[in-house]
């Protein structure tokens, strides 16, 4: 938001205001940036040595076991695969429908406006329960499927509805010159429509894919048994599991002592690298979608 | 004769008017459908989704007016009414658990919401783009560390041997001895809200700035030249400018107001703050599910959609009486 | 308008409502389990040398907080596979709960061949969805000898046999189960004292941590036991040993010569209850209590655990024997580790803290009703506990897992011994296979299962634990104390409540008063709350429908005594 904003000069109010807001900044980067540097550290730090406590953001003994842990199965990268495809997917048909839904619902004189914005709506608040579910997805052939993860997904009716309260607020001249030049609803839906609304549909991409890559439940409800439908979300648990494992061998003797035991590695460290693995590749996304929240839209082309 | 005669045509003729009404309605109907029928086909195949994957397995409601046994199905188990109901509102633990959850829902969204609006704005008003994308992503970090770890850290700090916390009051003299805080059942509604806040504010406030960036910078411009400050124009344009979307967010944020969560309070949860940190799912776990209680179960679920459906249709209407942007 | 909306809205309700009942009603799992086929499609072979049939079976592995590995896949299962014909295709609880997954599971009727249902076993014998196998196994030879003793055990009300528990009775003979804990150092410097008195205890305790406030420079822990959530048993079981019961769960059960004798009693609120958080009150008063010990998260108690910091605990071996005591000897700090002690109450003769040598009847593998092959999955767990077999699942291959001594004995060098506890070790080579049925008695030259065999648990310790076997005299930890005493109907804390029973209900609720109140007790600020918490916990007990729970207790455990037949 290029302003001109020191064209009559800088206010005292302003120069105050702007001094407190950066000061509260830096602030809120120390709280919300401590727990991941500590994570960071925690990765990097030896497992046995991170359990006995007062790790903050630096790691007191370096070593990269734990990533080799996490990171050097074979099966992470097959499921990274899977994950990856199935956030793209979905984020596009997700995108998609919200837009297709929304802006019908948008329309005031829409002669279905009140059903069908009702039926989304009360989806978000009602449900079947977990086992009609699984009988649905069941009957359908969905069951260690891949298009589990995409189909059930398709749309949301909070995306939609935000991206409605967006397309909403939007000047009826648009559509209205559209509509007088001839257009048809489709025509207008994307080439009017669309480009106008990239914000909030970058927030819808940004709900769809963050959703899509952090889940592993519903692998675990209807994929379980097929390993090359694993997500990685899904592999990570496995990691964090046999890293939890309760030895309950009978033949399970003490392990040896001085040699150190290669790494064992314990679920706090796993969880902490964890969470690095999961979120850096969100980090790299961002910043393309940021982009739509930091400019604002041009609406000259109307008043003019 | 023929008084009464022309008392019946008259009766026929009203009744024939309404019926062409009634008729005529229903023609209009389907003359706009056709007429819209672009904008119909664009979200027709959406609606079907919904009906198959949101609709149809509705029927699992009728676990909750059963005693339902898996291996018997739903034509198999016994019907018993609202018994399940009963039981559950005859529970006093159900009565404790509801108030819990309702109680922290409340303040997670008084908090949530002007926490989240105001960093939005906050973050909207830097100057520097730079250090406004790196805060910004910055501030959504702890979204994506999971509760697990998240409760570690708030129990850690809050520990009265170690904890930051209390070495700060303690050492700016506000408190002369530690403070058990996850051990004291006045804190643990607050420590859920702060905790919750701090998680999520970075990410609940993208949708304000998306809206924000739909802002007119004209408006901006314009109250700049009459003389508007900072802090007028932020609640004279800003403001304004984001309530469709608060109000929007508002309403089905009430809707939820039975889901106070589950992850969070099962693992800040211990035996000195159990009476006041148990929520509704927590139950629904351990005396429905693991018990093999499906229909106990059910019953919890179906009086959550129901109280959520009611929320929703108040919340909507109190909007419709403010004027501010409804949902239906 | 708004009529219009309504009808809409009612008419896409009302029909998908019905679809979804159509659709559910329409896919109820099977009801009955396969019959047996009287005559099998293949002949009975006799112990044929021919290769045996190559085929491979589902089998859903119950328990969780395991390494989800395809143990055909490792080295080890690919030996089983060559021996067995049989690969195994498993499907692990990751992430979620297992109840959810054996709800679906059971919901839906699909299930794998092999089933191994863990503490949700029950689940699946209450839903018909487990094959009985006793007409199966009766010519199993190797079966029946690996079983022998406790096959009867099996068998439920019924008569049906549904799985081979891989509990079994070989005993804990390396370390002590539970008890209370005392560092290593305190205890050499007493010169290995011999404690039972709980006072005594402390005492020494209050002693130590006077002289020693601090550790590495942080506070010294006088006491500690984990709480947290599930583990909260080791906050109520305590007084149960004291007063010289063994660990039956939430009863115990005073015995005789016939099985009315038994009667199961619970003792939340008995007087050594009351005693025992008295004392924990009062250490809570003088700081010797972990301060934290209700609110901590688990990993945090490992943390103090793994800090060296300290000095006496209560609780089962195993939680904090592994990676906390790993973290110890990696900082050099072996005599922070601890030695075991049997409190108990006066007058009481001797401690039943060290787990009986007997199976826990409560799961094992078993084979579902829509198995293809029940008859090759029964030869497949004849096969297992084939002396080769098993011979690969306890000691490996000659060689390379372990060696023959010229005595004909088995030993392990350090070095097998160390990659044995290796989880990556674990993993590739297949070497844990813990569910699976297994035998116990001897193999046929003599030698004996690993967990049997002195001079591997005797090697398995290190230097600074063999001083203290050594200062009290003994060969292993176990031996400190009186053996186990021999229980006729096993464990009672294994005994299956029924979903939704009053039964299961009152235990629920006892259980959450104990929560509620236990705490409590140990941290009232003086005698009158103390008091008064206690007269508040005896009421809300009365009301808990707790007679029930004994009543239903009681009769399982007679039904045990008179089924198992090991009175005598």
């Amino acid at each position: 938001m290029k302003l001109k904003r020191y064209a009559f000069g800088a206010t005292i109010e302003d120069r105050v205001f702007d001094t407190f807001n950066a000061l509260f900044m830096v602030a809120l980067i120390v709280v919300m940036l401590y727990p991941f540097a500590n994570m960071i550290a925690i990765s990097l730090n030896e497992s046995l040595d991170t359990i006995r406590g007062g790790i903050s953001i630096w790691p007191r003994e370096f070593t990269t076991a734990n990533f080799r842990a996490v990171l050097s199965r074979d099966e992470i990268y097959d499921a990274a695969v899977i994950s990856v495809a199935r956030t793209l997917l979905s984020t596009f048909i997700g995108v998609l429908s919200a837009l297709m839904v929304a802006y019908p619902l948008s329309r005031k004189n829409f002669v279905l406006k009140k059903p069908v914005s009702i039926m989304f709506l009360f989806t978000m608040y009602v449900s079947g329960g977990l086992i009609p579910v699984y009988f649905l997805m069941r009957s359908l052939g969905l069951l260690n499927n891949f298009w589990v993860y995409v189909i059930p997904g398709m749309t949301s009716a909070f995306n939609i509805m935000i991206t409605r309260s967006y397309i909403s607020q939007l000047p009826d001249s648009f559509v209205e010159s559209a509509k007088i030049d001839g257009a048809g609803e489709f025509r207008i839906l994307f080439t009017i429509i669309f480009p106008l609304v990239l914000p909030v549909l970058a927030v819808v991409a940004l709900f769809v894919a963050v959703g899509n890559w952090n889940s592993w439940f519903d692998t675990f409800l209807f994929a379980p048994g097929r390993q090359e439908l694993s997500t990685l979300q899904f592999e990570l648990q496995k990691v964090l599991q046999a890293a939890s494992q309760q030895i309950a061998s009978p033949d399970f003797t003490r392990a040896g002592m001085e040699a150190g035991t290669a790494d064992m590695v314990t679920p706090t460290s796993i969880r902490a690298t964890m969470t690095i693995v999961a979120t850096v590749p969100v980090l790299f996304v961002y910043p393309f979608l940021q982009k739509y929240f930091v400019k604002g839209l041009t609406l000259g082309g109307v008043k003019g | 004769m023929n008084g009464s005669l022309s008392a019946t045509s008259k009766k026929i003729e009203a009744v024939s008017l309404k019926k062409s009404f009634v008729l005529k309605d229903a023609k209009d109907f389907f003359k706009k459908l056709s007429v819209q029928k672009a904008l119909v086909l664009m979200c027709a195949p959406f609606v079907l989704h919904i009906i198959i994957f949101n609709y149809i397995p509705i029927w699992g409601w009728i676990m909750a007016f059963q005693e339902f046994r898996p291996h018997l199905g739903i034509s198999g188990s016994e019907f018993v009414g609202l018994r399940q109901f009963v039981t559950l509102f005859q529970d006093p633990l159900f009565t404790t658990v509801l108030r819990n959850t309702f109680a922290m829902s409340s303040m997670n969204l008084v908090f949530g919401f002007l926490s989240a609006i105001t960093l939005a704005i906050l973050l909207n008003e830097l100057v520097n783009k730079t250090f406004k994308k790196v805060v910004q992503t910055i501030s959504y970090l702890p979204y994506f560390v999971s509760w697990v770890v998240v409760a570690n850290l708030v129990i850690s700090s809050l520990s009265p041997v170690d904890g930051i916390i209390n070495r700060v009051l303690l050492a700016t003299g506000i408190l002369e001895e530690p403070v058990l805080f996850m051990g004291e059942e006045g804190y643990f509604w607050w420590i859920v809200v702060f905790s919750n806040m701090w998680k999520n504010v970075g990410w609940n406030s993208i949708i304000y700035l998306s809206a924000m960036s739909g802002i007119d910078p004209e408006l901006y411009q314009a109250a700049n030249i009459d003389g508007a400050g900072r802090l007028r124009r932020i609640w004279h344009i800003t403001i304004p400018g984001i309530m469709p979307i608060v109000s929007i967010l508002l309403i089905m944020n009430l809707g939820w107001i039975l889901n106070a969560g589950f992850e969070q309070q099962l693992l800040l949860t211990n035996p000195l703050n159990m009476r006041v940190s148990e929520v509704i799912d927590i139950y629904v776990l351990r005396y429905g599910i693991s018990m093999g209680r499906f229909s106990l179960a059910t019953a919890a679920g179906v009086f959550r959609s129901v109280v959520s459906i009611i929320m929703l249709l108040s919340a909507n209407a109190i909007a419709k009486k403010l004027g501010s942007d409804r949902i239906i | 308008m708004k009529n219009n909306s309504k009808i809409i809205i009612a008419v896409v309700v009302v029909l998908a409502l019905v679809a979804g009942i159509w659709l559910a009603v329409g896919r109820q799992p099977a009801e009955e389990p396969i019959v047996q086929d009287p005559a099998p499609a293949a002949p009975a072979a006799p112990a044929a040398p021919a290769a045996p049939v190559q085929r491979t079976y589902t089998l859903f592995y119950g328990m969780t907080g395991r390494d989800p590995i395809q143990l055909s896949e490792t080295r080890i299962g690919r030996l089983i596979t060559e021996k067995t014909g049989v690969t195994l295709e498993m499907e692990y609880v990751v992430g979620g709960d297992l109840s959810t997954r054996v709800g679906t599971m059971i919901a839906s009727g699909d299930f794998p061949d092999i089933i191994w249902g863990h503490t949700d076993q029950n689940r699946f014998v209450e839903a018909g969805a487990l094959l009985p196998i006793q007409d199966l196994i009766t010519d199993k030879p190797n079966i029946q000898k690996a079983y022998a003793d406790i096959l009867d055990m099996h068998k439920f009300a019924d008569g049906n046999i549904y799985f081979l528990t891989p509990y079994r009775a070989e005993g804990d003979h390396a370390h002590v189960s539970t008890g209370f804990w005392l560092t290593k150092e305190l205890v050499k410097e007493l010169d290995f004292p011999v404690i039972t008195d709980i006072d005594e205890y402390f005492d020494v305790i209050r002693d130590y941590v006077a002289r020693n406030p601090t550790f590495n420079g942080a506070p010294t822990i006088g006491f500690t036991f984990p709480a947290e959530s599930w583990r909260f048993f080791e906050v109520e079981n305590p007084p149960n040993f004291l007063m010289g019961y063994p660990n039956d769960g939430g009863v115990q059960v005073a015995r005789g010569d016939s099985p009315e004798d038994f009667i199961a009693r619970t003792f939340a609120t008995s007087d050594s209850v009351r005693n025992y958080f008295q004392k924990l009150n009062q250490i809570w008063h003088e700081g010797l209590l972990d301060r934290e010990v209700f609110v901590q998260t688990h990993d945090q108690w490992i943390e103090k655990m793994s800090s060296g910091r300290v000095v006496g605990l209560t609780a089962q071996r195993w939680q904090f024997g592994g990676a906390p005591m790993e973290s110890l000897v990696a900082q050099g700090l072996y005599d922070r580790r601890f030695v075991p002690f049997q409190l108990l109450d006066e007058g009481v003769p001797r401690g039943q803290y060290q787990n009986a040598a007997l199976p826990v009847m409560r799961d094992g593998m078993s084979i579902s009703v829509t198995a293809e092959d029940p008859e090759g999955i029964i030869q497949f767990f004849e096969d297992f506990l084939s002396e080769e077999v098993q011979m690969l699942y306890y000691w490996g291959v000659e060689g390379e897992d372990y060696n023959v001594g010229a005595d004909g004995k088995f030993y392990r060098t350090q070095e097998q011994r160390d990659r044995r506890a290796d989880p990556e070790y674990i993993r590739t080579q297949g070497t844990d296979w813990w569910g699976f049925p297994r035998m116990i008695h001897p193999f046929a030259d003599g030698n004996l299962i690993p967990s049997l065999t002195i001079s591997e648990i005797r090697a398995d310790y290190d230097e600074s634990e063999l001083r203290i076997l050594d200062g009290y005299g003994v060969n292993t930890f176990p031996e400190l104390f009186p053996p186990p005493i021999p229980s006729p109907y096993g464990f009672a804390w294994d005994i299956i409540l029924p979903e939704g029973s009053p039964a299961q209900l009152a235990n629920a609720r006892i259980g959450d008063l104990r929560r509620f109140h236990y705490p409590r007790l140990v941290m009232a600020a003086n005698q009158a709350e103390f008091d008064a918490e206690w007269e508040t916990f005896l009421a809300a007990f009365a009301e808990s429908g707790y007679a029930e729970y004994e009543a239903f207790m009681t009769n399982a455990i007679q039904e045990r005594v008179r089924n198992w037949g090991l009175l005598d």
